[in-house]
């Protein structure tokens, strides 16, 4: 097949090709993204009041609570550790997030990857001191990774 | 659809025809390009067998190096490397692959060699090596004849050389390493999931530190490219360099990453890094458009001989000037995160 009389299609030219394809979606297709999901996050905080969690949700009978408990049980034997680890980190996350307390979300995730890589729970604690992170702040930082562990 | 498809490689045909130059080799510049594909080729074996996600590592080190050449493009020419050696225009992946196997070999053995040394301390070693290798390479490169530089940047020269290479390289080579080790080197704690501790007080007066020297210094380097005409006269430090402009870059680089670092504080090195982007993005190119059609920002010949011609739709703003700012501002917020990150773990 000849392209516009193009006989040989080298490296240069595929580039080419790229990058009009690029523009293409910076240009148009990232607009039209950026507009969706303009769109579902003005849907979503619409939403919000009616399902936050806590105290927004609406009250429930304990025959609810139970059925919902054993369904969650069930739920949780079937779904993997990963998985569980998972939903654990959203659930904190979130519970973070509705309680405007980001700055210890950030010390949770650190303590994870500090852990993670070796460092012990002293040296981690050490160095958000060293920080200016308060006593209090630190082990509440523990407490909440401990939930997740 | 077929009609669709034959516009698109007759546009694509045509970009890559408006930017015909000499890429007929000499067995010299082949024998060259060979030693450069072995080298990368063991610089990439040797990462993968012994250095942890080592071959993503050099691949970060070869985009950051991308960046900047894709961004500085028009202050150089790469000719003559064969038809096979070139991705865009006159922009050849043998080259980025020289100068990641450069970077890569060199962070590793200072890191291997110097463990107990901490980041900031190691930080001029890479670049105290790095500038007589890049140096050796340009060198190499200016006696095959594949390298030469546009007539801004020849006209910003001062005729001075060492070994062939002009002086300036003395001065371009450390910013443009150190602009790409720090890039290299945020990915590598990205990938690496290396912890990073989070700030209770934002360090302000440092980072702003940081953001001056990180946009002065690649503005130094970049000045050939573009000409800022109608400040004040008070406001020029250097050549065409104006207190405004620059001023304004370091402020908007220095808020975007203490609003982000602020109020997103648990957000990984990605998403941050993104948000700054993001920020900055928003700030700099209606900016940057106004600037350009006031005739505040004027592009080089040799900048404008590489456009494309395509612009973002409704706006005169080229599509290279659009990608570019992220380029540049992509390498900046990463120089100066690293350096956050390695002063305070």
């Amino acid at each position: 097949m000849n392209f516009g009389g193009l006989k040989g299609i080298y490296m240069e030219i595929g580039f080419c090709l790229l990058a009009i394809l690029f523009y293409g979606i910076v240009t148009f297709i990232l607009p039209l993204a950026a507009i969706a999901g303009l769109v579902f996050v003005i849907i979503k905080l619409f939403k919000k009041p009616g399902k936050s969690g806590g105290g927004g949700r609406p009250v429930r009978s304990e025959a609810e609570l139970a059925a919902e408990a054993a369904m969650a049980n069930v739920i949780e034997e079937a779904e993997s550790m990963e998985a569980i680890a998972r939903r654990k980190r959203h659930e904190l996350a979130e519970a973070m997030k509705a309680k405007g307390r980001l700055d210890r979300l950030a010390l949770v995730y650190y303590i994870e990857s500090a852990l993670k890589s070796g460092l012990d729970r002293a040296a981690i604690a050490a160095a958000l001191k060293a920080k200016g992170w308060p006593d209090p702040e630190v082990e509440s930082a523990f407490s909440s990774y401990s939930g997740l562990a | 659809m077929l009609e669709f498809t034959r516009r698109y490689f007759a546009a694509a045909k045509a970009m890559y025809e408006a930017h015909s130059f000499d890429r007929t080799p000499t067995p010299h510049i082949v024998a060259f390009e060979l030693f450069i594909l072995a080298m990368a080729a063991f610089a990439v074996w040797w990462m993968w067998k012994n250095e942890k996600k080592g071959v993503q590592r050099f691949c970060i080190a070869a985009g950051g190096l991308f960046l900047h050449q894709f961004f500085t493009s028009p202050m150089w020419h790469n000719y003559k490397m064969g038809w096979w050696a070139y991705i865009y225009q006159d922009i050849s992946w043998i080259s980025t692959l020289a100068w990641a196997t450069f970077i890569t070999a060199v962070l590793v053995f200072v890191d291997r060699t110097l463990p107990k040394l901490k980041d900031w301390q190691r930080f001029p070693i890479y670049l105290a090596l790095l500038t007589p290798l890049s140096t050796a390479y340009e060198a190499a490169l200016l006696k095959l004849g594949v390298s030469g530089y546009a007539p801004e940047v020849r006209q910003a020269m001062s005729g001075w050389e060492f070994l062939g290479v002009p002086v300036e390289g003395f001065v371009y080579v450390p910013v443009f390493m150190a602009l790409v080790v720090s890039f290299t080197k945020y990915w590598s704690f990205y990938i690496l999931e290396k912890p990073v501790i989070p700030l209770r007080r934002r360090p302000w007066l440092r980072s702003f530190v940081v953001s001056l020297a990180a946009v002065l210094l690649f503005e130094l380097t970049v000045e050939p490219m573009v000409e800022n005409r109608g400040f004040p006269a008070w406001s020029y430090i250097y050549r065409d360099i104006t207190v405004i402009l620059t001023g304004s870059w370091i402020v908007l680089v220095w808020l975007a990453i203490n609003v982000v670092d602020k109020f997103f504080i648990h957000f990984d090195l990605l998403k941050k890094f993104a948000a700054y982007l993001g920020i900055v993005f928003v700030a700099a190119m209606p900016a940057e458009l106004w600037l350009m059609a006031n005739g505040y920002r004027v592009y080089s010949p040799s900048t404008v001989a590489a456009f494309t011609g395509l612009h973002i739709p409704f706006t005169q703003l080229p599509m290279e000037v659009a990608f570019g700012i992220p380029l540049y501002f992509a390498l900046i917020l990463s120089f100066v995160k690293y350096w956050e990150i390695i002063l305070d773990n």
